[in-house]
């Protein structure tokens, strides 16, 4: 910038120029982002020097609120959303995939897990028994207790046993685990209200 | 119309450009860190300083606090999770072993930790390899547990893995939230600090033991102290979901259980899940499908073994994976 850009910034802050050059100024500094940093730190020295600051004050704040309505919606929807998966076909070969597949349904849709409902425990869920919740949900109106720290699904104690070793041994071994060191083991240390 | 010589205007510029410098001499100096340094400084900060606190734990609608703690004393790391809502349970967990006390059920514990777990640790260089896979991002600032945070989030991109998304403590690197989304951008996790101390770590023995049965999962090292491989040429995973590949496979040993136990594990670099091979001899095995938290799992039977498998992935990446299991009948 010019220093007589400077200038002219520094009187557009202030306040000190006349009403038929604002719009200029202003367009100005759309293009420029030099010019957008500066009229945030003059808006800050002003502050600071009329002792006007608040408790927490952010320099980037005007930048970070740009940025986040940038980012926003991609980390809330991210671009998976646009991009469907294909789902690829693959020759089923002595596993009992097919049979899950209505299962996983329920997977993906986990609110729809009513988790008082008594089915049998450890079978694979039909979509009759799916359809069967959807109804309970629909129709339910008291709350039921929250499901803990349980398997959903699960309801025999010695194969969940089994499946914490498993996950024990898969989350020290898990790369997101050191990301996050021993918080990962908060499932296991996670309180279970149905067992109270 | 402004008159002012322009030499008043030129030294207060200087002057404001000076005390801006000043004053953002340290919020630049954090801008200037990249999302994966932000990450670096996490897993930096996780591992090497001493801190305990309070955070509070939200799944399936749940809301609880936990206690953490990590103390390191030369080489040796300490951590400990101590759950505050219920039935007290924790976890404490050092370079050798992992021992989870679940009081109102049984201990679960992990004697070993396998030699070969350092294997997976995502060192800073890495980070680069999950660009195929996943975007960073810088998100801004924030405060949580009365500090100031810098909001970083790992975007996948696509739908079989889970996003992340962290507020990291400015001072420190350690992260006062952690989100972590699933393939539909949900939220199916979230931790956050309410009280943090930094350079403080106090873990206490473990309590609850009584009338606990123990129930043990070895890795069984050979004389030169690697994991074998068991049958390596036994199984091939075909049409593995896209960058998963095979990291690690060992061999587990169960204490009820003369047989042992494979375990494959599959990542892509941060995602990850573990497929347990069996013989089918268990009476109550696990088939179908289930979750815990963010933990999704499958279990069924493959050519006549018991397949188990469990990871923090969506339930199509673990279907992905088992459904490509084949026994490799030459080699058998």
């Amino acid at each position: 910038m010019t220093e007589q850009e400077f200038e002219r910034l520094s009187a557009l802050v202030d306040d000190e120029i006349s009403g038929h050059e604002i719009s200029g100024e202003i367009s100005k500094l759309k293009n420029s982002q030099e010019g957008r940093d500066l009229w945030s730190r003059y808006h800050l020295i002003g502050d600071a020097m009329r002792n006007e600051l608040g408790q927490i004050h952010d320099g980037e704040m005007a930048r970070s609120i740009s940025q986040q309505l940038e980012n926003e919606p991609v980390v809330l929807a991210p671009t998976a959303l646009k991009r469907r998966i294909p789902i690829r076909k693959r020759t089923l070969t002595g596993v009992a995939v097919a049979a899950s597949l209505a299962a996983v349904a329920v997977v993906m849709a986990p609110q729809m897990i009513n988790p008082g409902s008594s089915e049998a425990p450890g079978q694979l869920v039909s979509s009759n028994q799916l359809e069967q919740r959807n109804q309970q949900q629909a129709s339910r109106t008291i709350y039921v207790a929250e499901d803990g720290t349980r398997w959903k699904l699960l309801k025999k104690p010695k194969v969940e046993s089994r499946l914490n070793a498993y996950l024990l041994n898969h989350q020290d071994l898990s790369p997101s685990s050191n990301i996050k060191g021993i918080m990962p083991y908060a499932t296991f240390v996670s309180y279970d209200e149905n067992k109270q | 119309m402004r008159s002012v010589p322009s030499y008043s205007r030129l030294s207060q510029s200087f002057f404001t450009l000076c005390l801006s410098l000043m004053l953002f001499h340290s919020a630049v100096a954090d801008e200037e860190l990249s999302p994966k340094d932000w990450l670096e400084r996490m897993m930096q900060a996780v591992q090497n300083l001493n801190y305990q606190g309070t955070f509070i734990y939200l799944h399936d609608n749940q809301l609880e606090s936990m206690r953490i703690a990590h103390a390191v004393n030369g080489d040796r790391v300490r951590e400990s999770l101590v759950s505050l809502n219920g039935a007290p349970r924790e976890v404490i967990r050092d370079e050798e072993s992992v021992t989870c006390v679940l009081p109102d059920s049984h201990e679960v514990s992990v004697d070993r930790r396998t030699p070969s777990a350092k294997f997976l640790n995502i060192l800073p260089n890495d980070l680069d390899q999950l660009d195929n896979h996943y975007s960073f991002q810088n998100l801004g600032k924030t405060r949580i547990a009365n500090r100031q945070a810098q909001v970083v989030v790992i975007v996948p991109n696509d739908r079989l893995r889970y996003g992340y998304r962290f507020a990291l403590d400015t001072e420190s690197g350690l992260p006062l939230k952690s989100d972590l989304l699933n393939e539909h951008g949900e939220l199916v996790e979230q931790t956050m600090f309410t009280e943090l101390e930094i350079g403080v770590a106090e873990i206490s023995e473990l309590h609850h033991r009584e009338s606990l049965f123990t129930y043990r999962l070895k890795s069984h090292p050979d004389a030169t102290n690697k994991i074998p491989l068991l049958n390596p040429n036994k199984w091939n995973f075909l049409g593995l979901p896209n960058g998963f590949k095979l990291s690690m496979q060992h061999q587990l040993i169960d204490q009820h259980n003369a047989d042992p136990i494979d375990q494959y594990v599959f990542s892509d670099g941060l995602s990850s899940l573990s497929v347990f091979v069996e013989p089918e001899t268990r009476e109550e095995a696990f088939s179908g499908v289930s979750r815990l938290g963010a933990i999704n799992a499958w279990g069924g039977q493959v050519h006549g073994y018991q397949v188990t498998a469990v990871g923090e992935v969506p339930a199509v990446t673990i279907l992905g994976v088992v459904q490509g299991m084949q026994l490799k009948q030459a080699n058998d």
